[in-house]
């Protein structure tokens, strides 16, 4: 598959007025590598135009998984998410960790980075998971601060994701009893596009009792740089883990039918992190956001080719 | 500090088990210990104490089943309660910087090799060497390529002229570890673990990333082939090399050039 032009198409997103034009992506994951290399002989399959990487599983490596992920990255479009630049936590930047990050999206022509709204390390420990940040004014300013000091260094556009939550870090300033407040508001102060996650708006309004819908309409559609779809587990009546290791359900499939008939979407890709199908199983899921995007004139960017997988 | 409160709060949760253990019990009491502000202790106490062990449990399990995962044999010779307990000990002392996390395979060798001091090791005697061996197929998999490593390229075989040969150094494969352990750690599976079968001696392992398939071999090695690796590896001509180990030194020298020890001479 010949590379695709990235420049031209930001070319033609900035006239869309969008940052990027991304179209419809996947989560790359290392279990797919064997069918991307071997069974597709390095073309796609027509429902994927790129991927997102967490760049934190393939920098400072070399050997096999480097060496594949580098054929790939030459071939393929690919964004960096992270998951511990620890974006909200009150540790200085890790100033070496961001370095690297930054040569890393250099050498791999990533045109945008991204993390989420949370912390993940405190004095120095590092944990694998995304920490939530209470909904105040005081977190508001400081991981915006924190986000333009990201991006500065970074040197590439940057999103910040809104995360699932568990429990609450505290209570939330008035103004902010809403969590899409301090989602808009961060987005606003800090500068970053959003990277809007659906399944986590609809794993929080479960968790926390809030209505979807009142919260899609609320926050900076204008921002997004793409969106996140996902599965996830339902252990309660009234509590959802965020797993990614399921199937999309119904009503987050309508979040993003609603979405896209709100703005035009950039992008949208399917994560999945556990549980992992092959490939062809996954792009049963990419078709259906075809499907969705395609009902709405102004959110059908797929090439002619893609515009028959989906008819 | 509202943001300094929680962090601490939700660092102790993950962390230390005697917080969860002591926020099941008393909620209020122990997030007065961290709040000073009412507005969030109420706010706070309206959330089942399960849905903040959450965090922990991820955090544990995230790293617990990446553990197990890259320590396989380790894994399947312990008791899954001797197991636990190892991993939790580890969990607690462990106070990794790095946001990388493939990091911690290196520091959970590291914590066997030099912090652990339980009772597995009177169990299993080589369970130090088994973990380092294990980490090590780990780390030269994913080791990354040496700058140096694109010079290597295009290098010679042996010339037959024996004048210009004296000369010549192996070089090193660079994606490379040897060592002379006391337990055949290359042997050790479930079947073959009891101290009636496994026997202390003195085990030479290479162990290496092999240039072409990238992937992790090792040949066992008597303590001859490890000095001679040693020199090779400080940069030793073959003149040298005869003087030290006799024109025999050939032979050993082809067998490492075919099993991608050596990668050539310059």
């Amino acid at each position: 598959m010949p590379k695709r032009n990235v420049a031209k198409d930001l070319v033609v997103a900035k006239k869309r007025n969008n940052p990027f034009h991304l179209g419809v992506g996947l989560g790359l994951r290392r279990e797919h590598f064997g069918s991307l290399l071997d069974l597709y002989k390095n073309q796609l399959p027509p429902e994927i135009a790129w991927f997102e990487v967490a760049p934190e599983n393939y920098m400072e490596i070399g050997g096999k998984v480097y060496r594949d992920f580098c054929h790939l990255a030459e071939r393929i479009p690919i964004v960096a998410h992270s998951v511990s630049m620890s974006l909200g936590s009150l540790d200085p930047l890790n100033r070496p960790f961001f370095n690297s990050l930054k040569k890393f999206i250099r050498k791999h022509k990533m045109p945008l980075a991204s993390d989420h709204i949370s912390f993940s390390s405190y004095n120095g420990v590092q944990f694998d998971d995304l920490l939530p940040l209470p909904s105040t004014e005081e977190s508001v300013k400081y991981i915006s601060k924190r986000i333009r000091q990201v991006s500065d260094i970074l040197e590439v556009p940057f999103a910040v994701e809104n995360p699932s939550y568990y429990a609450p870090a505290g209570a939330p300033d008035p103004c902010y009893m809403k969590e899409e407040d301090f989602i808009s508001e961060i987005v606003k102060e800090s500068g970053a596009l959003l990277l809007l996650d659906v399944n986590n708006i609809f794993v929080n309004s479960v968790n926390h009792k809030f209505d979807p819908h009142t919260y899609l309409k609320k926050l900076p559609l204008d921002r997004i740089a793409y969106v996140h779809m996902a599965g996830h587990y339902r252990k309660k009546e009234d509590f959802i883990l965020d797993t990614h290791g399921s199937e999309i359900i119904h009503p987050v499939w309508k979040l993003l039918d609603e979405l896209a008939s709100m703005t035009q979407l950039p992008g949208v890709m399917i994560e999945r992190d556990d549980d992992i199908p092959p490939i062809e199983e996954l792009t049963k899921e990419l078709r259906q956001v075809h499907k969705i995007l395609k009902k709405y004139p102004k959110n059908v960017f797929q090439t002619p080719e893609l515009l028959d997988v989906v008819a | 500090m509202s943001l300094l409160e929680s962090q601490t709060f939700f660092y102790n949760l993950c962390a230390k088990p005697e917080t969860i253990k002591a926020f099941k019990e008393n909620p209020s009491k122990t997030l007065k210990k961290y709040f000073s502000n009412p507005r969030d202790r109420e706010y706070l106490i309206q959330y089942a104490p399960e849905r903040f062990q959450t965090y922990r449990n991820h955090i544990s399990y995230g790293i617990l089943g990446g553990i197990a995962s890259c320590f396989p044999v380790l894994k399947s010779l312990i008791s899954e309660k001797e197991w636990n307990d190892l991993l939790n000990n580890f969990y607690l002392k462990r106070l990794t910087k790095s946001p990388i996390a493939r990091h911690v395979f290196g520091e959970f060798s590291y914590y066997l090799q030099k912090k652990y001091r339980g009772p597995l090791l009177k169990k299993f005697p080589y369970l130090r060497e088994l973990a380092e061996y294990e980490y090590l197929d780990l780390k030269l998999f994913f080791e990354k390529e040496f700058s140096h490593e694109e010079k290597l390229k295009g290098i010679l075989n042996l010339p037959k002229n024996p004048k210009s040969l004296l000369k010549l150094k192996p070089l090193l494969n660079p994606h490379l570890e040897a060592r002379l352990y006391h337990w055949p750690v290359h042997l050790i599976c479930k079947n073959y673990s009891t101290p009636a079968k496994v026997k202390k001696g003195s085990y030479g392992l290479v162990i290496y990333r092999d240039p072409e398939t990238l992937k992790v071999r090792f040949v066992e090695a008597n303590e001859t082939m490890l000095k001679l690796i040693l020199f090779i590896l400080n940069n030793k001509n073959i003149s040298e090399l005869i003087k030290k180990f006799s024109p025999d030194v050939f032979q050993a020298l082809g067998f490492l050039k075919e099993k991608n020890i050596i990668l050539g001479y310059k």
